[in-house]
């Protein structure tokens, strides 16, 4: 049931979180979650889309701790976050896309995972569990 | 994937004084771009006192839209018309209070309706 | 109350009672954790969805205690319910509760709040136009 869903232009960012939503739904996700999860996934494969040309958005099932969930992974080979921990404060005001990407991703999911390399890219990984 | 921006093919009406508009698609960022701009043209055009942005068919607003949500509220305070957007789905305002997001200066409204009436009592003041 | 009691009227799920045209009330009773706050909004949020009311009274006066967690889910549940266009107040809120919520630094500005039913009803049927009178 994995998805994948390359991003290169904008309306790919729609395909990314329309996907996201389908796999929650069947997941068996409520539709406060399912919205969460899309509108979490929106922001981020957008900021890959902005910030670092385009990226790669993997929708799959997970498991853990004997619960089931959904997790996702945007990555992308851009320039990296300078300073993680300001974006992830939802700083950035001068960008303003990129902190309240990372940060309303971050308030929307249950697990939250940036690593970022200057210059190589950034991976991203979120989870909500049912 | 649009390489033009071409004018949406979102329908933007007008019922006396006001405009409405109730976008019944996914809009991607260029298209939100160029929607925000149609109604702002839209109101030049009309000098409609007000507008009624019914976003009930939405699924998933995000910062994004909100932004344009934002600045089309903005503007057209500027060009005196006042902005009321309406039919926010439950878990939409769910996730735009989680992520901490107001939709500052915009009216909301429970439907179009009841955006038309917020309007009317708005102009009456 | 005993303790059983409240957490067998914490299983029962939370009315939603149309009291009055455009008026809804919700009482919340019992102990109420991150969880139940969730379902609770949520259900509020769908509910309004659907019948649109203008004022939806939240009476707390039944909740055995308020944290910072249940605080915070309430505020955003009263944001969330304006930013659809409706308007929340809470009422009950009782002496004990409204000192926990100054110790702990809650900020309920920009929240109308009520500490009795009553004063929730009164101000819900002023928004909405009614007059109450009695009949001689």
């Amino acid at each position: 049931m994995t998805e994948v869903v390359e991003v290169k232009c904008e309306a790919d960012i729609v395909s990314a979180r329309v996907k996201a939503k389908a796999t929650a739904e069947t997941l068996g996700f409520n539709y406060m979650d399912q919205t969460r999860i899309a509108t979490a996934v929106s922001e981020l494969a957008r900021n890959a889309f902005q910030f670092a040309g385009g990226g790669k958005v993997t929708i799959k099932p997970t498991e853990g701790q004997g619960r089931k969930g959904i997790e996702i992974v945007v990555e992308d080979h851009g320039p990296g976050i300078k300073n993680l921990e300001l974006a992830l404060k939802g700083g950035y005001s001068t960008t303003g896309g990129l902190g309240l990407g990372l940060s309303g991703s971050k308030k929307l999911m249950d697990e939250f995972d940036v690593k970022t390399r200057i210059g190589e890219g950034t991976v991203v990984t979120i989870r909500k569990w049912l | 994937m649009q390489t033009k921006l071409e004018k949406t093919s979102i329908p933007i009406l007008k019922s006396g004084d006001y405009l409405i508009t109730s976008p019944q698609v996914a809009l991607h960022d260029k298209m939100a771009v160029q929607f925000k701009d149609d109604i702002l043209r839209r109101i030049v055009e009309t000098k409609a006192k007000g507008l009624v942005l019914d976003i009930s068919a939405i699924d998933v607003v995000d910062s994004f839209l909100v932004r344009q949500i934002g600045e089309i509220a903005t503007a057209a305070n500027i060009m005196g018309a006042q902005v009321v957007v309406a039919g926010l789905r439950p878990e939409v305002a769910m996730t735009l209070v989680e992520m901490g997001f107001s939709l500052k200066g915009v009216h909301t409204a429970l439907d179009l309706e009841k955006g038309l009436e917020t309007l009317r009592k708005a102009g009456k003041r | 109350m005993a303790k059983e009691s409240i957490q067998e009227l914490s299983k029962l799920p939370t009315p939603l009672v149309e009291v009055w045209e455009g008026i809804m009330m919700v009482p919340v009773v019992g102990i109420l954790d991150s969880a139940r706050t969730k379902q609770i909004t949520e259900s509020i949020l769908e509910r309004l969805a659907s019948v649109r009311v203008e004022v939806i009274i939240i009476s707390i006066g039944g909740i055995s205690a308020v944290d910072t967690k249940v605080a915070s889910h309430l505020i955003r549940t009263v944001q969330a319910i304006k930013l659809m266009g409706s308007e929340a107040i809470i009422t009950g809120i009782r002496p004990d509760v409204a000192t926990t919520l100054v110790t702990l630094s809650i900020d309920l500005s920009g929240i109308t709040t009520f500490s009795t039913m009553h004063e929730g009803l009164e101000y819900a049927f002023k928004k909405l136009g009614w007059k109450v009178e009695k009949s001689k």
